[in-house]
């Protein structure tokens, strides 16, 4: 440091008279040859632009568990995930004038200023992490977290001195936000152990001339800038210990994530677009105009999921819950982390997302069937996942009867993970660094296990409980206006001559639009027996399409998979080409339709039923043609689009606040 | 006669005898000028094979159950001076089936990189310490965490000390918008740039009606400060069964209509150009004053000249078609020659390749047509045109199924004066149980100032070495 200005000496001591006040930091005696650093006053040169660079990925933040001043145990990621978190390291016993108090007045003017810049406000968080657990418990941290660093700042304000920071006031501003600054520390010293190796902290346990432990530690003064995806973008050391040199840093990490004023004022109405982003509306026209969103865009914000649990929407009956696997955050967490892990295929390459795509109704509008491990086929369309706490039978053949059995079985299955075994899996997720704790938290301290996995991923999709509909505002709270005429006509359609209600049942207090039964419409049969035609009409380009000859697909195409529904389960002939019937809300957002994904819209859909299916022999007999008109199935489509959720938008965002799961070098071999 | 000429027909009958070492010494030590052999469709920062090439590298998928089942590099021996020439010389296994694909040199062309469409590898090849034994020297194996996301690098592209990559995919819905992926030479990460969408343009001019955000193949051309990437499908698509994915009218929305004109300085995009159906190679003309590129459609079967618009821009404008479009041809890889005369082009569902004079690039007229094999994927051409090597495959699960699904290299000698195109030879690679060949890459020991090992030889070979040394072509004579 070249020089170091009056208001430096001013502030540092402000800062050991006030922190004698009211914290328990020792005043430290100023040695002559030791300077206070830079960050106690300003900077000798000017700090680069916000946006003119870029911060690269200097690793991963690994997660940890840790107490807070509440004395409850949290997670690092837990923490850490969605926020541009600050750490550092520090014991309230400091003495090192250029250690843990400077890290501490650091913060203090970060908060300060972080307080009058709203979107600094909404997405900083600052984190000081104690490793002198014997002296720092919660009810000491607590006495710091409990706007004690307000009152500092108030009383240096009142006291007259300097606090001044270029043209940001330190002093309170009624209208700003507050920062969170939250302390934690650990149980014991084993705990802390495996958090400083992690983080690369040394700390030695200073003695005195009679190797007497004296209370003090000998430490090197990193602080972390962790962006909210886990990711280690800066450490700071003494030199660079600096507001206006983090501030830009921040900003500029903000930048890169597309963070701005719109977003901040409305961060928790973030627009979310419904549907693929890769958007094809049209494309069956020489008209089409692209509409594409950007990838880099695709961000959004966590949410409580479990309230759709506790409180079901509108619409929704209490969620059953099987006793052995009761819902937790730290299980919801978990679930939700795997489900979008790619990692949890044999070749890191397929999620359960890569699938059901949440943007998409948790389905995939891209393909009519599911493309697995490799590109192999499978044989039928990714159904949704909304709602299917409800569901007593799983998969369109409803071989499954519990979301705990379902989710074993995609990971195993060859055509689809292709694990080629439970151990495998297990195995993996013991040895990835961000899974390090998270099971143990979740399930009592259990590792990854064939039970707890699927339960975890289960816990989660429970959660996506969709309701609150147009329609169940409409009818469930007497909202006259919740619903369109058409639709209202179109219920009574549904519910009358069209007797769609037979199967997708609705009752007094609530809908869940299934019988969670199986049916025989007759897309089954027409899949297994009708014969091909001769050539297939293929698109090649917006409103161009070629009569492609069956023979020459058939030279570049397996034969397809045989499909016989139900009856695969049973062995039953009458139970041929039987399928569940899916619960329709959210129908709107989950094209194609059918186990098959034959029916592209939903007017397609009520088409085929109006004409009463395809007759077969085992046909179910509630199929019979409908006799509707054209304005009673443009009627009934109407309905059928006024039931989609109210939290769509908001379980999406939540989905996109989620990282993908990647194979990553980094997260390799936990220890 | 020409010296090579010379040779070669002298020896042709103890071909399998001679190392390779003899045709490379009689090019560099008899005087005569060396001719440039190279593929024609390179990054021009590329360095430049002088002489024969000894090798072609081959990027082999992995089959389920054929050998070892693993993806590998395939190095097949091609001087003809070589004692195995147009055989297997060697093979690396990568590991696993990743959907091997396409492969590209650095530019000092010590080291070929070998991207994989599914798991999203890289493999990086020294190709120099010993040309005919590649060595797998770094796997990156990270590309997607590192890339934000991306998926599936398809073609790499030396620029000075680096390399770009196109890519296919993504990691949010296994769509096609992607990204151009930026590395070091020494394999680290250095930058993600990604395809224009109409959510985010980058500043890029949308000129039609699409921004799909799409990616497939890149050329650069420096003189104009201009870089070209074409599109084609996501992971979902171009993994999946092809007759599948034919009867599927979702899927077939799912391709790539544009081509994206960038700043190749910046790396920022500066148009996207409407290209309907799949706009797959891009080959950029060599001579000076030549600053045009070609593309052709898989899905729509069409010629496109991407031309400079006379407003400070550019334009992509359909200027033939291949083959019977109503057919579905496919049109797949192709190839352009050195002088900007001609270019070769595949198409898989016949087998076939075209050559087209494009002299007049608006009017590329067909000039030789032969059927390859059942399929035909990519072409590779010496820098003189003279040789042009064919491969079969196209991507795994797209492949013909049953008879059609021959998996070869085979080389193909092209005599411009008569239009005649002969088969040299062809390596079977399912005979060989190494698996689906695709894309193929030329190697040289001259490009590393090195002569190719001796086979062990009779006194014989001792005394026309002793010849060649001496450039007595009547010793080489008398000594044959």
């Amino acid at each position: 440091m070249k020089h170091q200005n009056k208001t430096s000496i001013i502030m540092f001591f402000s800062f050991i008279l006030l922190s004698n006040h009211v914290f328990s930091f020792d005043a430290p005696p100023i040695p002559e040859t030791i300077l206070p650093a830079p960050g106690y006053g300003e900077l000798d040169f000017e700090a680069p632009d916000a946006g003119s660079y870029k911060l690269p990925v200097l690793g991963y933040a690994q997660n940890a568990k840790v107490i807070n001043t509440d004395n409850k145990s949290v997670s690092y990621h837990e923490i850490f995930r969605g926020k541009y978190t600050l750490l550092n390291f520090m014991y309230t016993r400091c003495d090192d004038l250029n250690g843990c108090p400077l890290s501490h007045i650091v913060f203090s003017r970060i908060k300060d200023i972080a307080k009058q810049d709203p979107l600094l406000a909404e997405n900083l968080q600052l984190i000081s992490m104690s490793f002198d657990p014997n002296y720092d418990t919660p009810e000491v941290l607590k006495k710091l977290e409990s706007g004690s660093h307000d009152e500092h700042m108030d009383h240096a304000n009142h006291d007259g001195h300097d606090m001044s920071h270029g043209d940001h006031d330190m002093g309170h501003d009624k209208a700003s936000q507050t920062v969170d600054w939250k302390y934690l520390t650990t149980r014991s010293q084993k705990d802390l152990a495996p958090i400083l190796e992690a983080y690369n902290q040394s700390v030695i346990t200073k003695t005195d001339a009679d190797t007497k432990v004296t209370g003090n530690f000998s430490h090197i003064l990193r602080v972390f800038l962790i962006d909210p995806d886990l990711r280690i973008r800066n450490i700071y050391s003494v030199d660079f210990l600096h507001p206006d040199i983090i501030i830009n840093d921040l900003k500029t990490l903000m930048m890169e994530y597309g963070v701005d004023e719109k977003n901040a004022d409305n961060a928790n109405h973030q627009e979310i677009r419904i549907g693929a982003g890769d958007a094809k509306e049209g494309y069956e026209s020489k008209n089409y105009v692209t509409n594409s969103l950007s990838i880099q865009g695709r961000k959004g914000k966590e949410t409580n999921l479990l309230r759709f649990v506790e409180n079901p929407p509108l619409g929704l009956p209490a969620v059953p819950i099987p006793e052995d696997n009761p819902l937790t955050e730290e299980k919801v967490q978990l679930g939700k982390k795997l489900f979008f892990d790619r990692r949890m295929s044999l070749n890191n390459t397929i999620s359960c997302a890569m699938c059901h795509v949440p943007e998409q109704g948790f389905t995939n509008h891209e393909t009519l069937t599911a493309i697995g491990f490799e590109g192999r086929s499978v044989r039928r369309n990714a159904p949704t996942i909304y709602n299917t706490a409800y569901l007593t039978k799983l998969f369109h053949d409803g071989r499954e009867t519990s979301l705990e059995h379902q989710a074993w079985q995609p990971m195993l299955a060859h055509n689809e993970m292709a694990n080629p075994s439970f151990g495998v899996v297990v195995e993996k997720l013991r040895k990835l660094a961000d899974y390090a704790g998270l099971f143990e938290a979740a399930f009592d301290g259990e590792q990854a296990n064939l039970d707890n996995i699927p339960k975890a991923i289960a816990a989660y999709e429970r959660t996506l409980n969709s309701g609150n509909s147009s329609f169940d505002r409409w009818y469930y709270a007497n909202e006259e206006d919740a619903m369109s005429a058409s639709a209202i006509r179109g219920f009574d359609l549904f519910s009358g001559k069209a007797q769609c209600i037979s199967c997708h049942t609705v009752t007094e207090k609530h809908a869940i639009f299934t019988d969670n039964n199986l049916h025989n419409t007759g897309i089954g049969w027409e899949r297994s027996m009708k014969p091909e035609p001769d050539t297939h009409r293929v698109q090649v380009a917006p409103g161009r399409y070629l009569d492609v000859k069956n023979s020459l697909i058939k030279s570049v195409g397996n034969e397809p998979q045989g499909d016989l529904g139900l009856y695969e389960i049973t062995q039953d002939p009458d139970d041929r080409w039987k399928y569940r019937t899916p619960s329709l809300r959210n129908v709107a957002l989950t094209a194609p339709y059918m186990h098959d994904g034959s029916l592209s819209t939903l007017e397609e859909v009520i088409t085929f039923y109006n004409q009463g299916g395809i007759p077969n022999k085992t046909q179910s007999p509630l199929m019979k043609p409908l006799d509707l008109s054209s304005a009673e199935m443009k009627d009934l489509v109407a309905f059928l689009k006024s039931l989609n959720g109210d939290n769509v938008a908001e379980i999406i965002s939540d989905s996109f606040a989620t990282p993908i799961g990647d194979h990553s070098n980094e997260l390799q071999d936990a220890k | 006669m020409k010296f090579t000429k010379l040779i070669e027909s002298k020896t042709k009958p103890t071909l399998k005898l001679l190392s390779p070492i003899l045709l490379s010494a009689a090019l560099t030590l008899g005087g005569m000028t060396t001719v440039k052999a190279d593929e024609t469709c390179m990054s021009p920062y590329m360095a430049k094979i002088q002489g024969q090439e000894d090798f072609v590298y081959v990027w082999t998928l992995g089959v389920e159950g054929m050998g070892d089942g693993q993806d590998k590099l395939v190095t097949l021996s091609v001087n003809p001076g070589a004692h195995d020439y147009g055989e297997v010389r060697s093979f690396v296994s990568v590991g696993g089936r990743n959907e091997a694909h396409h492969s590209g040199f650095t530019d000092d062309r010590k080291y070929l990189w070998a991207g994989s469409l599914d798991t999203s590898k890289i493999f990086i090849f020294d190709v120099y310490t010993d040309p005919a034994n590649p060595k797998l020297v770094k796997t990156i194996d990270d590309f997607v965490s590192k890339t934000g996301g991306v998926v599936g690098p398809h073609t790499p592209y030396a620029v000075p000390g680096r390399m770009l990559w196109t890519a296919l995919s993504n990691n949010q819905d296994h769509g096609g918008r992607t990204a151009l992926v930026e590395y070091t030479n020494e394999g680290e990460y250095v930058d993600t740039y990604w395809i224009p969408t109409d959510e985010d343009l980058q500043g890029a001019e949308k000129t039609g009606q699409y921004a799909d955000g799409y990616g497939y193949d890149i050329q650069v051309l420096p003189r104009r400060n201009a870089m070209f990437t074409s599109s084609f499908t996501g992971w979902t698509n171009y993994m999946m069964d092809f007759g599948q994915m034919l009867k599927d009218p979702e899927a077939m929305k799912r391709f790539g209509n544009t081509i994206v004109v960038w700043d190749l300085h910046t790396r920022q995009p500066k148009q996207v150009l409407d290209a309907e159906g799949a706009p797959l190679e891009l080959r950029c003309a060599w001579g000076a004053e030549n600053n045009y590129c070609f593309t052709i459609t898989a899905l729509t079967s069409e010629i496109i000249l991407i031309i400079e618009d006379g407003k400070g821009g550019w334009k992509a404008e359909v200027v033939g078609t291949v083959a019977n479009p109503s057919d579905v041809p496919l049109p797949v890889d192709f190839s352009i020659s050195s002088d900007d005369s001609t270019i070769w082009v595949n198409t898989f569902m016949d087998g076939t390749t075209r050559g087209y004079d494009i002299t007049d690039p608006y009017n590329p007229t067909l000039i030789h047509e032969q059927w390859i094999d059942k399929q035909v994927n990519m072409v590779s051409s010496s820098w003189d045109g003279t040789r042009l090597y064919y491969s079969s495959s196209l991507l795994a699960n797209w492949d013909h199924k049953g008879e059609k699904d021959v998996q070869y290299v085979k080389l193909m000698h092209w005599d411009k004066a008569t239009k005649a195109m002969t088969e040299q030879w062809k390596v079977d690679f399912y005979k060989e149980k190494l698996g689906r060949a695709h894309q193929m890459r030329f190697g040289s020991y001259s490009l590393y100032g090195k002569t190719a090992p001796l086979a062990p030889v009779g006194k014989r070979d001792e005394k026309i070495r002793e010849a060649i040394k001496e450039h007595s072509l009547d010793a080489i004579d008398e000594s044959l």
